[in-house]
């Protein structure tokens, strides 16, 4: 059976070894003796001059005694157990997947095996689990081989952002049956609700990075600006310079006070596909990089075969969204404008399409409240203001999916069409002329996001920047062969059926592409910059470690405790009782 | 146990008339010519002189060793009184002509015998003023009278030389040292650090005492208790250690009763 101390710090208790030799040997200072032969002394020379103020330990029974008196005292205060034979523990092992951790991750992969180590001595056997918080990873090792987990843990890395690790730590918790614990290992100190001990070997530090940026196209000329921020304590002054290609511009100085942020750019060169903004490398290198790529949206053609009010609001509209073509001819357009007869029916149309009620079309009576459904077009949007007082005479048709009601009426919908199934077209049916629809926030909004799905679906290349982990949707047609990613010029995998439909930018800053057949076929091109405020702070990191706890209970679960404990007790009492009578009789 | 007899009967070391024959020698003019063998000349012609052990008055002069190391423990200051009324109790008793001198250092001082006897006080209460004991007692500028049996009780604790018991056997003299010693001198038990105090020149020093130090000092005073034991046995002085703890009678006959210092009486 192991031996295990309930109480190691009691093991200090030893240190009354030391001491007493120290006070057996100091505290023989010299005695004051009356001789008549000193005489014969002189004569003698002496082995040490130096060392009078120490003499040697001599043994003797109360010293033994007193020994003894401490090691029994160091045995009862360190609390001995013996782990039991049949004893076993599940140890589940979460690791906080915020990017974040990656500053620390040094500090965990050298501070984490011992606290293992420690948790495996508690019981006989220790059936191990490692996963990460990112839920949508594997499981990184799952066993009862703590030096496999440890090989698993050196080669993780922290791929998110900030992110919830509730699911992760309630998935957790699940695998843990009976007796075990849930080991949460993350960069902040903030006590977690619940079961899961948590431990942290991260300490707050200074980080200075980006934390957005934007590319505007005025007089022809395309600049680019980037916010950079102070998430320390204290001022930074710092170099940053651009690299296009191979060569590096000059270095620019740069001092932020702290949690100051300021704004730097330049002009995006004509014949620079991409660019990347670097700052001064620091203990958090993810937010120092700034990868951007020329934008290059996808064109949208839009036919408006509307008139009217309904037309001046479009035109308005489609003034202020990039890459905008008008096209008059419907059959070459990616998205239309137009009226929508009373006696619509399902036809066969060759784009989406943006439909309000033909003029003059009498429509019904509306009471009621506006009521928004719940649609990623409509989302966080606000119909109540909506003043409409009848329908556009538009009768609602099977298949139809309402956005926004009024009382039972719908009044804005989607219809699908048999021709573009995965497309269906906007609907409004209520006469924009007599509410006040293009003056609500709302009307614009759905205008807008139905505008981009549209554009998003469109299989066309486009050149984009985006945030670690952005849900990029990917348009493709599906005859052209299968899609390809490709980070910093490197091809990484070919992207599944899945991952096509749900596609993420990388977790890192990075440039990357996705190909389609060929490499030639660039279908995407983008710049992936990290910039979450949240894990760039890493002022509020700090150490944590609650395991102790749950350490205590897995012990007295796994283990016995020591059967002599009351012998030793007594002879802790004992020891120095004799210890002190074995004194006074040498006296 | 002690010098006994009465006055008269004690033999001096010279010649005389008592009734103890002696030796032979030849005649020399102005001899007493009662003690001519006449038997001898008889047989060989020539004057040959009959010696007698000389009869005398016996004389005892106890010299007493009062530097501070004699009373260096209440066990050895009791032991050196013992030594000291013995003495002189014995003389007394052998009806000797008994002279006390107390000596310390350089300087010697009578002692009355009354005074020695009185039990009212030490007799050496009052420290004499002398050199430290290191330069030895006086034992050549000593009183000690002619043919007197000379008794030092000295703890011999300072250097001795060769002839340093020589004046002990001057003068037709016999010489008898008692040596008080104690314990705490044979066998310190010293370990560790000590602060030292010199109880002749109170002067302090610091030692520490390792066990092969404290070896290395009991043998040392082996050797000096040797040295004097040979220059006692030089100069036929009888030379007897007394230890101060035990037993009176019993010391003294574990030493000095064998080395002849005293005789049973």
């Amino acid at each position: 059976m192991n031996l295990l101390f309930e109480n190691p710090v009691g093991l200090w208790a030893l240190l009354g070894i030391p001491a007493l030799i120290a006070i057996h040997t100091l505290q023989a200072r010299a005695r004051h003796t009356r001789a008549s032969t000193l005489f014969l002394l002189e004569h003698l020379a002496p082995e040490s001059r130096s060392g009078w103020h120490w003499e040697r330990l001599r043994s003797s029974l109360p010293l033994w005694l007193q020994f003894l008196a401490v090691l029994a005292l160091t045995w009862v205060l360190a609390a001995p157990r013996w782990v039991r034979e049949e004893s076993s523990q599940q140890v589940v092992v979460v690791l906080d997947a915020s990017l974040s951790m990656s500053a620390f991750l040094e500090a965990t992969r050298a501070g984490l095996p011992p606290r293992l180590r420690k948790l495996e001595a508690l019981a006989a056997e220790t059936e191990w689990t490692l996963v990460e918080s990112n839920m949508r990873a594997p499981t990184l090792y799952r066993g009862r081989d703590l030096g496999a987990l440890l090989r698993a843990l050196e080669g993780w890395a922290p791929t998110l952002g900030g992110h919830d690790f509730t699911p992760a730590l309630q998935f957790a918790t699940s695998l843990v049956r009976g007796n075990g614990v849930v080991v949460f290992v993350t960069d902040h100190a903030e006590p977690l609700p619940g079961g899961p001990a948590m431990l942290s070997f991260a300490k707050p530090q200074e980080n200075t990075g980006f934390v957005g940026s934007s590319i505007e196209e005025k007089d022809g000329t395309l600049t680019w600006r980037a916010l950079v921020r102070n998430h320390g304590v204290a001022a930074r002054s710092l170099e940053w310079h651009v690299k296009i290609g191979d060569g590096e511009t000059v270095p620019n100085k740069l001092t932020l006070a702290a949690g100051e942020t300021q704004i730097i750019g330049g002009v995006f060169p004509s014949n620079a596909p991409r660019l990347s903004v670097q700052l001064q490398r620091d203990a958090f290198p993810v937010d120092d990089v700034l990868p951007l790529v020329r934008p290059r949206p996808k064109p949208l053609r839009v036919a408006l075969t509307v008139d009217g009010p309904e037309r001046e609001i479009a035109t308005r509209l489609l003034r202020g969204i990039s890459a905008v073509q008008t096209v008059n001819t419907p059959a070459k357009a990616d998205l239309l404008f137009a009226r929508l007869p009373q006696d619509d029916t399902p036809a066969t149309r060759s784009c989406p399409a943006i439909f309000f009620p033909a003029m003059g079309t009498p429509g019904e009576k509306l009471q009621g409240w506006v009521v928004a459904e719940k649609h990623n077009l409509v989302a966080d949007t606000a119909w109540q203001s909506l003043v409409c007082a009848e329908t556009g005479g538009i009768k609602p048709q099977t298949g139809d999916h309402s956005l926004v009601w009024r009382g039972g009426a719908p009044l804005i919908f989607l219809r699908q069409d048999r021709a573009l199934p995965a497309a269906p077209s906007l609907v409004f049916n209520f006469h924009i002329p007599g509410t006040n629809a293009a003056r609500i926030p709302a009307f614009v909004v759905l205008l807008r996001r139905y505008i981009e799905k549209v554009r998003e679906d469109l299989p066309m290349p486009q050149a984009l920047n985006a945030t670690t982990h952005q849900a990029i949707p990917l348009a493709c047609d599906p005859a052209q062969g299968s899609l390809s990613l490709r980070i910093d010029g490197e091809v990484v995998q070919p992207l599944s059926p899945a991952q096509t439909a749900v596609f993420r930018a990388p977790a890192r800053p990075c440039f990357f592409q996705i190909t389609q057949g060929s490499p030639e076929n660039i279908l995407l091109e983008a710049g992936v910059q990290f910039s979450d405020l949240r894990e760039a702070a890493l002022k509020d990191c700090g150490l944590a470690d609650t395991l102790v706890l749950h350490e205590k209970t897995l012990m007295r679960t796994n283990s016995l405790p020591d059967p002599l404990r009351r012998l030793w007790l007594t002879l802790l009492l004992a020891l120095p009782l004799a210890a002190w009578i074995a004194s006074q009789r040498s006296v | 146990m002690a010098w006994r007899g009465l006055h008269g009967q004690f033999a001096s070391m010279g010649t005389g008339s008592s009734l103890d024959f002696q030796d032979h020698r030849p005649y020399f003019p102005g001899d007493d010519p009662r003690h001519i063998n006449w038997q001898a000349y008889a047989r060989t012609g020539s004057y040959t002189m009959k010696l007698y052990r000389q009869e005398v008055s016996p004389r005892v002069d106890l010299f007493v060793d009062i530097s501070p190391s004699m009373f260096l423990v209440p066990e050895k200051r009791a032991r050196v009184l013992a030594v000291v009324v013995f003495c002189a109790e014995s003389a007394l008793r052998l009806g000797a002509s008994l002279q006390v001198h107390a000596a310390h250092g350089s300087h010697v001082e009578f002692v009355p015998v009354e005074r020695l006897l009185c039990a009212e006080e030490e007799p050496w209460q009052k420290r004499l003023p002398g050199k430290t004991a290191e330069h030895g007692l006086a034992l050549a500028t000593a009183p000690f009278r002619h043919g007197s049996l000379r008794v030092l009780v000295s703890d011999l604790l300072f250097p001795g030389g060769s002839d340093a018991l020589r004046p002990l056997a001057a003068g037709q003299g016999r010489g008898v040292v008692l040596v008080p010693w104690c314990a705490l001198e044979a066998a310190p038990g010293w370990a560790g650090n000590h602060y030292f105090e010199d109880v002749e020149s109170g002067n302090r020093e610091r030692r520490r005492v390792t066990p092969s130090l404290l070896r290395r000092y009991e043998d040392a005073y082996a050797r000096h208790f040797g040295t004097w034991r040979d220059a006692a046995r030089r100069h036929g002085v009888r030379f007897a250690r007394v230890c101060a703890e035990g037993d009176f009678i019993q010391m003294l006959r574990q030493e000095a009763l064998p080395a002849g210092a005293i005789s049973p009486g």
